[in-house]
């Protein structure tokens, strides 16, 4: 080992979490970012079912809709809070996955959150429906 | 990594830079809607998180990218870990003032 790769073993050892970077091969570093920018991916979607949440309660209170929308913007909020704690858990267990060798895990939080939007999407258009008749 | 044609780390650091201005649109969104329900403590915390988006944003132009052609180790965690918690706690915040009577 030459004395050059002994200082990046040491560095290597000061990352964090520990749990991840003490176990397995240094894997490919465009793995790596690849998993990196799957990760903010899943960032910006959680961000982006926590705005919908917010926007819409928002709206339902303004224009007095029914306390329905209230329901689904909360737990759209919600939905958007457990995506972003997926991500970053996500992230470790696939950078485990790469260090390893072993097969990338699936993506558990997908059919969750296409399961969430269409049952939202549902409720938000029948109410819209409601409105309007009521209207 | 020599040279990486794909630009993987820039690729990164601009995913960086989209998830930290979206994060402090998404604490600005909060900002507005704690201040329409008269919330000041909301609206205080809502503007901490808008504005731990956009030091995600800023930071993530300071990443080392020389030093990740190189392939040198490097952690995401720490940003990561706080760029989420933004949307947790926005998150949290949506549902206090979605769900409250």
């Amino acid at each position: 080992m030459s004395p050059e790769t002994g200082r990046q073993d040491v560095r290597q050892d000061a990352r964090r979490p520990r749990s991840v970077y003490q176990v397995g091969h240094e894997p490919d570093p465009r793995f790596s970012l690849a998993n990196e920018r799957t990760a903010l991916a899943w960032v910006r979607t959680s961000l982006a079912m926590v705005a919908g949440g917010v926007g819409l309660t928002s709206v339902a209170r303004l224009v007095g809709l029914t306390r329905w929308v209230d329901l689904i913007a909360g737990v759209m909020c919600l939905l958007g809070a457990w995506l972003a704690i997926s991500a970053v858990l996500g992230w470790r267990r696939k950078e485990l996955a790469l260090r390893t060798g072993r097969e990338l895990p699936a993506p558990v939080a997908l059919p969750w959150l296409a399961a969430a939007i269409f049952l939202a999407g549902c409720v938000l258009a029948a109410v819209v429906f409601a409105a309007g008749r009521a209207g | 990594m020599a040279r990486d044609p794909g630009l993987q780390p820039e690729r990164t650091a601009l995913a960086w830079q989209r998830t930290g201005v979206t994060g402090s649109l998404v604490g600005g969104v909060g900002v507005l809607a704690a201040a329409h329900r008269g919330s000041e403590p909301l609206v205080v915390i809502a503007a901490l998180l808008a504005a731990v988006g956009a030091a995600a944003a800023g930071y993530a132009s300071t990443r080392p990218q020389p030093a990740l052609h190189r392939g040198l180790p490097f952690s995401p965690w720490g940003r990561l870990v706080a760029t989420a918690s933004v949307s947790v706690l926005v998150g949290i915040i949506g549902a206090l003032l979605a769900l409250a009577p």
